[in-house]
């Protein structure tokens, strides 16, 4: 779960020091490593221990 | 004021609330001991990424791709309040954790969520000209916001690491994890 958090606070700190397009990307990121581990807390079928 | 200021103004509340959300979540964290179960923290994670598209718009300017990180946010967000509300749909289940104003936080925050989608729908309708750049206004107190949900965020972190660790959170947490690993370790010396 841990990795959702980090990637979120990556993705503020790439904001803030004004990187744009790095900063959408891995906002993006983050939302599908969020939606990634909310599938797998419905289906426990993904190889992952996050 | 222009609508672009008046845009602007309205994701700067947005993020400010967001800010406030979370930081109430914590206080109910501590104060009162409870510690969030894993859809409690996907929710999370769904109101920070919502954030996330709130605070690039404020950084960079207005974009509609910004307000599609908001909502693709906002989108996961209200599927994990779904699935924690069918989880506990049943007739006689008590639900989890404490009610507020009679419904669950996880009703709360697919309402949260919903409205978030809504709202972002009228500040799309807001404007008609999408300008990259420079953002119209820059104050101290969007400062002050911005820098409070960057502290927020570093908070969820940490707080996750030390309930969960670097392993899947617990079902149905009644302790930290590494806090009580610490613990352990201070009092074997």
């Amino acid at each position: 779960m841990y990795i959702v958090f980090l990637l979120a606070f990556i993705s503020c700190l790439l904001i803030l020091s004004g990187r744009d397009r790095i900063g959408v990307t891995t906002s993006l990121i983050t939302i599908a490593v969020l939606a990634g581990v909310l599938v797998h807390h419905m289906t426990d079928k993904l190889p992952i221990s996050l | 004021m222009n609508l672009q200021r008046l845009a602007f103004s309205l994701n700067s509340l947005a993020l400010a609330l967001i800010t406030a959300v979370l930081g109430g979540a914590f206080v109910e964290q501590i104060v009162f001991g409870e510690l969030p179960c894993p859809l409690c923290l996907l929710q999370r994670a769904g109101l920070i990424a919502v954030g996330l598209g709130f605070l690039l718009n404020l950084r960079f300017g207005i974009q509609p791709l910004h307000y599609g990180v908001t909502l693709l946010g906002a989108l996961v967000g209200a599927a994990a309040s779904v699935r924690q509300i069918l989880l506990h749909i049943a007739p006689g289940d008590p639900g989890y954790s404490k009610t507020f104003f009679g419904y669950h936080l996880y009703t709360w925050s697919f309402v949260t969520f919903v409205c978030i989608i809504a709202g972002v729908a009228v500040l799309l309708c807001l404007s008609n000209k999408y300008q990259s750049g420079r953002p119209v206004v820059s104050g101290k107190v969007t400062g002050f916001v911005m820098l409070s949900f960057l502290v927020i965020v570093l908070g969820n972190l940490v707080s996750t690491l030390l309930e969960c660790g670097l392993t899947q959170c617990a079902d149905d947490p009644v302790r930290y994890l590494w806090l009580d690993s610490l613990s352990r370790t201070f009092k074997a010396h």
